[in-house]
């Protein structure tokens, strides 16, 4: 009995050894889980088989977080990270100060793993009993450490940029040979030649995507079938470890709306190879197919043009001052057309012409005339290539539309919206905006775009329009409290894509690019008006503008002339391309979307009657709002200190 | 030859003192000048007084100067009053009272931020804001006059009372024995005794009241405070937001030109009061 007994225990714990032996395998079928964390000075992550996000800093302890973004557990001794990894269900870390690598057990003991010297770990995996570590050490270093008995050996391999344990189980190399670069597998076989994607400190690799970071701060994919390459995005370079993959997800470190923080991003990697006519982005990127497809270091190696992106989310002032200082490295700017950059570049005629290109102008004729207009400065030249445009939208179900006895005629003004979405919440449907926030600003930029002439200087926000509109956006609730707005609701952390856009939600105002619509579940209308006198639909468009201090400016415009002679050439074919929605005519869109489709047609007419509002100033912190949410200035009082602001901004 | 030798010397002992003065300001203040009388940065088309006469007939810039004015007015005099007031008392005590003159200097050690963090504390409630509201320009801007008397009487405390301290006794005890007393005897030998002190103290002042822009832009947190804090750095602050440079470099000037005047002003005035007192 005894011995039938201890067979019982070994068994069990073979069992249990074996499980944890696979524990680093993927737990999770592949699935859309959407990692959020709170926006702080991340420096390093990693996720657990149950998909947990442990977040570290220089600052901060080592903190555990749900992949929804709740905090957990915060571990006091794991400071100075430089790097952490999961592997067989421990948790590893690199302790910079006390130069080892340790381990946190499960009950959150500490225990030394290997004394290992280096300035900075960029990767660190865990695979077939070893960790695998590059790292920087007076150049790169890369070696194994027996997790048994700590043994370090130094690779041969000096040619390894960085590392990646798959979810297959395999190791994989991405190395440079030469002026060659190499993915190969960690028993030296080649996988692939990688020359096209050059060089880079990070990747993932599952599924014949191969998800890299290069060391301009874009996420790119190339996919190795068919060798065609998306631009995903900005990633944080402060170190290559900031890379993960997780149930079907890739995660990273993306550039965050917040200046100079990063969040935590994902996307789920099937959707890269989903069928763009399907899938549409929750705010309408109406782009022009090849604008999320400029891949900055293939244009570079064709044609020798450096093209810059003016981010949206960082301090523009302080890029504006360098344009304006003049750096003859950058051939092409992107920015928007009406933006404190933009506007004194282009009002003042700091551009290079392009009004003498034919291309350019017959493409500016296919395009919407408000998109047209976008591309002149006061002067009349055109002054940049408009490339795509933007919009918010209502999303609505229509079943549910029929079902509750609603119609578009509902949701047209803001006043009809705000009825339709209190009548909703009586019968168990909901309406939903996740940003409130961002949607009042676009409230107010749309009644900016009816109600003021900044061409004149001339704002009228003391009227009776703007003051109700004022209290329905920021009465009741606290812009920067944790309650959701009284009207419009508000993003619920932990909710994924499938949550949001439930069928109980019966309109839909999307601020987040991540959110998926359904064409054959979902029809777009413009977004809510805030009065009768406003005719279109407010827009944004991005341009691309020679920068007036480059050496090449022949090129640069050759380029541009090649952009405009074949607008749909670049089309990678990914998703998140958005929808080109700048040209007047639908027959260019065939080819790329399903023009049948009612959903086409909403986004369209929603393009097609936009209008670009050029709001020449930031209105920075806006205490009034805060004062007016916390009672210490009235409505009246709150209104006519914007008044104030704005026409001192315009008229000093 | 040795005079010449010792000029050279003394010229070579200046020459990193020139050069950065002409480096770090000569430089920038004359290229401030040239952007003042251009179209902009990137075409430089000479302007001629365009640029000055759009600046000097601007409302706000109107405003911002008079701001500036009745700022510098008002708050220097306030400052000399209340410093001579301590520096007296303080003089009185003689050296019982190096403790409390260090506690007076503490306000300009603090950080910026860490004070302005306390002001908030102490200004952003809701019954400053109804005192606000009711008590116009001049509860407005109360806390930054406030800010600046407590952040920089403690530099004029320590030099006001050493000069006093300085002032003979025996000029004193005669002055009492013609028969000056009281107010009589500061106004009338005292305070000419100590007038160089008090001019620079007063130059001192007025520099630092042009330099409580940063912590009045954190106290109201926004380009636009109360009309009556509208001074000329936020002017210009606010141009160089824009990247309107010829506006910052008109205004730079003027202020810079002004500034000169009312120091060549007060040190003319110095000369003449202090020509027979000494």
């Amino acid at each position: 009995m005894k011995s039938q007994f201890a067979i019982i225990i070994a068994v069990f714990l073979l069992v249990l050894g074996g499980c944890g032996a696979n524990q680093d395998v993927t737990s999770l079928p592949p699935q859309n889980m959407e990692f959020i964390n709170e926006a702080v000075d991340i420096s390093t992550f990693a996720i657990s088989n149950d998909g947990d996000v442990f977040t570290a800093s220089h600052l901060r302890p080592l903190t555990r977080y749900t992949y929804a973004g709740v905090s957990q557990q915060e571990y006091p001794e794991y400071k100075d990270l430089a790097a952490v990894c999961v592997y067989n269900g421990n948790l590893y870390a690199y302790k910079h100060d006390e130069q080892q690598i340790v381990t946190l057990g499960a009950d959150g003991d500490t225990q030394s793993v290997a004394e290992f010297h280096a300035e900075n770990i960029l990767n660190m995996v865990g695979h077939d009993g070893y960790l695998y570590v590059l790292a920087e050490d007076d150049g790169l270093k890369f070696c194994k450490i027996n997790l048994k008995n700590a043994k370090i050996t130094n690779s041969d391999d000096d040619g390894v940029l960085a590392i990646y344990a798959a979810s297959d189980g395999k190791l994989y190399y991405y190395v440079k040979r030469g002026d060659n670069y190499e993915l190969i597998l960690s028993n030296g076989k080649k996988v692939r030649d990688m020359n096209e994607v050059g060089n880079i400190f990070a990747f993932v690799y599952e599924s014949d995507s191969f998800v890299y970071a290069k060391d301009d701060a874009t996420l790119n994919c190339i996919n190795t079938k068919d060798g065609s390459i998306l631009n995903l995005g900005n990633i944080y370079i402060d170190s290559g470890k900031n890379m993960k993959f997780y149930a079907g997800n890739v995660v990273y470190l993306g550039a965050s709306w917040r200046a100079d923080h990063y969040d935590l991003k994902s996307f789920y990697l099937p959707d890269l190879t989903s069928n763009p006519t399907q899938t549409l982005r929750g705010k309408i990127t109406v782009s022009a197919p090849w604008s999320n497809a400029l891949n900055f270091n293939n244009i570079k190696q064709k044609s020798g043009i450096e093209v810059k992106s003016v981010v949206a989310n960082s301090d523009q002032q302080a890029q504006l001052t360098k344009i304006m200082a003049g750096d003859p490295t950058v051939d092409i700017y992107l920015l928007s057309s009406s933006d404190v950059v933009s506007i004194p570049l282009r009002d003042k005629g700091i551009y290079i012409p392009l009004s003498d290109s034919g291309i350019i102008s017959d493409y500016l004729n296919k395009c919407f005339d408000y998109v047209a207009d976008a591309a002149k400065a006061p002067s009349g030249d055109v002054w940049a290539l408009p490339y795509s445009s933007s919009a918010d939208a209502l999303w609505y179900r229509p079943e549910n539309t029929e079902k509750l006895g609603l119609t578009p005629n509902n949701v047209l003004l803001l006043d009809d919206y705000i009825s339709t979405i209190k009548k909703l919440k009586t019968q168990g449907y909901q309406a939903v905006s996740e940003y409130p926030m961002l949607d009042a600003f676009a409230y107010m930029t749309q009644y900016e775009a009816a109600y003021n002439d900044y061409m004149n200087n001339v704002v009228k926000f003391e009227t009776p329009e703007y003051k109700h509109l004022f209290e329905i956006l920021w009465g009741g609730w606290n812009r920067y409290g944790n309650e959701l707005h009284p009207i419009f609701g508000g993003f619920l952390a932990g909710e994924n894509d499938g949550q949001r856009l439930s069928d109980k939600k019966i309109v839909y105002a999307p601020n987040r690019l991540n959110a998926s619509f359904d064409w054959n579940e979902w029809r777009a209308l413009p977004f809510p008006r805030v009065s009768s006198k406003v005719e279109h639909n407010v827009a944004g468009v991005m341009c691309a503008m020679i920068n007036p201090y480059s050496e090449q400016k022949d090129l640069a415009l050759a380029f541009l002339e090649a952009m405009a002679a074949d607008p749909f050439g670049a089309v990678s074919g990914a998703g998140n391309a958005g929808l080109p929605l700048i040209f007047k005519d639908k027959i260019m869109y065939e080819k790329q979307y399903d023009i049948s489709s009612p959903t086409f047609d909403d986004i369209y007419n929603i393009m097609s009657n936009g209008v670009i509002i050029s709001v020449p100033f930031p209105y920075g912190a806006q205490e009034y709002i805060d004062d007016y949410q916390n009672g210490r200035l009235t409505l009246d009082e709150a209104v006519a200190v914007q008044q104030r602001e704005a026409e001192m901004w315009l008229n000093e | 030859m040795n005079n010449t030798k010792f000029k050279l010397k003394v010229f070579a002992l200046c020459v990193p003192g020139l050069v950065g003065f002409a480096m770090f300001f000569i430089f920038p203040f004359g290229k401030s000048l040239w952007y003042a009388f251009i179209n902009d940065v990137y075409h430089k088309q000479f302007a001629w007084f365009d640029n000055y006469l759009s600046v000097l007939g601007n409302s706000y810039f109107q405003l911002a100067l008079k701001n500036t004015l009745v700022f510098s007015v008002v708050g220097v005099t306030l400052l000399l009053l209340v410093s001579l007031a301590l520096s007296i008392g303080l003089a009185k005590l003689g050296n019982k009272s190096t403790l409390v003159k260090s506690a007076f200097v503490l306000p300009m050690l603090l950080p910026t931020v860490s004070v302005i963090f306390a002001w908030r504390a102490i200004f952003n409630n809701d019954l400053y804001f109804a005192l606000m509201k009711d008590g116009g320009a001049f509860m407005q801007i109360l806390p930054i006059y406030a800010l600046y008397i407590w952040k920089n009487a403690g530099i004029n405390i320590i030099l006001l009372t050493a000069a006093l301290t300085q002032v003979p006794q025996a000029v004193l005890e005669a002055a009492e024995l013609d028969g000056a007393r009281g107010v009589k005897l500061y106004a009338k030998v005292t305070i000419p005794l100590i007038a160089p002190t008090l001019f620079f103290v007063g130059v001192l002042s007025f520099v630092n009241s042009l330099k409580i822009f940063k912590e009045s832009y954190l106290f109201y947190n926004t380009n636009y405070p109360p009309d009556a804090a509208y001074t000329i750095q936020y002017y210009m602050n606010n141009h160089f937001g824009k990247l309107n440079y010829q506006n910052l470099a008109v205004s730079s000037s003027i202020v810079a030109i002004l500034l000169a005047i009312i120091i060549f002003i007060v040190y003319r005035a110095e000369n003449r009061f202090t020509k027979d007192v000494f």
